[in-house]
């Protein structure tokens, strides 16, 4: 009974955010939106729930970690605008010194290597070039001894443990 | 006023992007320019349409494009680059590369 309830628990709030999503893009409430967008929530979310483990319950109702996202989302935005700056610098100048660097992620979940993955593509100056359990990473400028993952991995890991 | 001073930003590092499109001479390199494109010119335009019309439903519809570009983009950058690799294009002037070229080619 208890599996049940955290099952349909898990899908509903799937359901539910699919469909505030939705409502906020068509942005009315005629009607005939809300039943065809309640319609197509549904679809989305037990496909979702079906083809996937992915458990947003864990994410949306939990203080800790939507304060860890934030956090997250601030060294983020640091990270990034320091990074523009270099690539605009690399750009400018010239200097490049290329290189493809193997890094081990240091948590074990998809959710992590995708969050980890994406924050290095997101960022200009480094992008994610394989993925095999490591991520091998091209990065613009590579000094010796540089840790690229340093922040991602250290904050992330709240994010998503 | 921050909003002018942003969409300044926005202009200049997609300027910036843009020239460096070309000065760099390989596949692998060009994709960061392409990002700082992506990244600081038009997401950070979004970002400045939103505040400029706080309250309203562009706002709202403009911080939905921004979410959905940054999960986007990512994929895009790297869809383009894995290709690369898998066909063999070898990247330029590298100073460390810990995925050896050509071991790759059959597998993955």
């Amino acid at each position: 009974m208890s599996s049940f309830l955290k099952q349909s628990l898990r899908q509903i709030s799937t359901f539910l955010v699919i469909y505030i999503a939705w409502i906020l893009f068509t942005y009315s409430l005629d009607v005939q939106e809300l039943a065809f967008g309640f319609v197509v929530s549904i679809l989305v979310s037990v496909f979702i729930h079906k083809y996937t483990d992915f458990k947003i319950v864990d994410y949306i109702f939990n203080p800790f970690k939507i304060f860890n996202i934030f956090i997250y989302a601030i060294v983020f935005l640091i990270v990034e605008i320091q990074s523009h700056l270099s690539v605009a610098k690399a750009i400018i100048t010239g200097n490049i010194s290329p290189a493809i660097v193997r890094i081990t992620p240091e948590f074990n979940s998809d959710m992590g290597l995708v969050l980890l993955a994406n924050s290095i593509t997101l960022t200009p100056g480094t992008v994610s070039v394989s993925i095999d359990k490591n991520l091998y990473v091209h990065c613009l400028n590579y000094k010796k001894g540089d840790k690229i993952d340093y922040f991602f991995n250290k904050y992330g890991r709240r994010v998503v443990d | 006023m921050i909003s002018e001073v942003l969409i300044y930003i926005a202009a200049i590092s997609a300027f910036i992007g843009a020239i460096g499109l070309f000065r760099f001479k390989d596949c692998y390199t060009r994709i960061h320019a392409a990002t700082m494109i992506s990244v600081g010119g038009v997401m950070l335009a979004l970002i400045v349409l939103a505040i400029e019309t706080v309250g309203t439903v562009y706002s709202v519809k403009a911080i939905l494009i921004v979410i959905f570009f940054a999960l986007t983009n990512p994929v895009s950058s790297h869809a383009i680059v894995n290709c690369a690799h898998r066909m063999g294009i070898e990247p330029k002037n590298l100073t460390r590369d810990d995925l050896g070229h050509n071991k790759l080619k059959g597998e993955v």
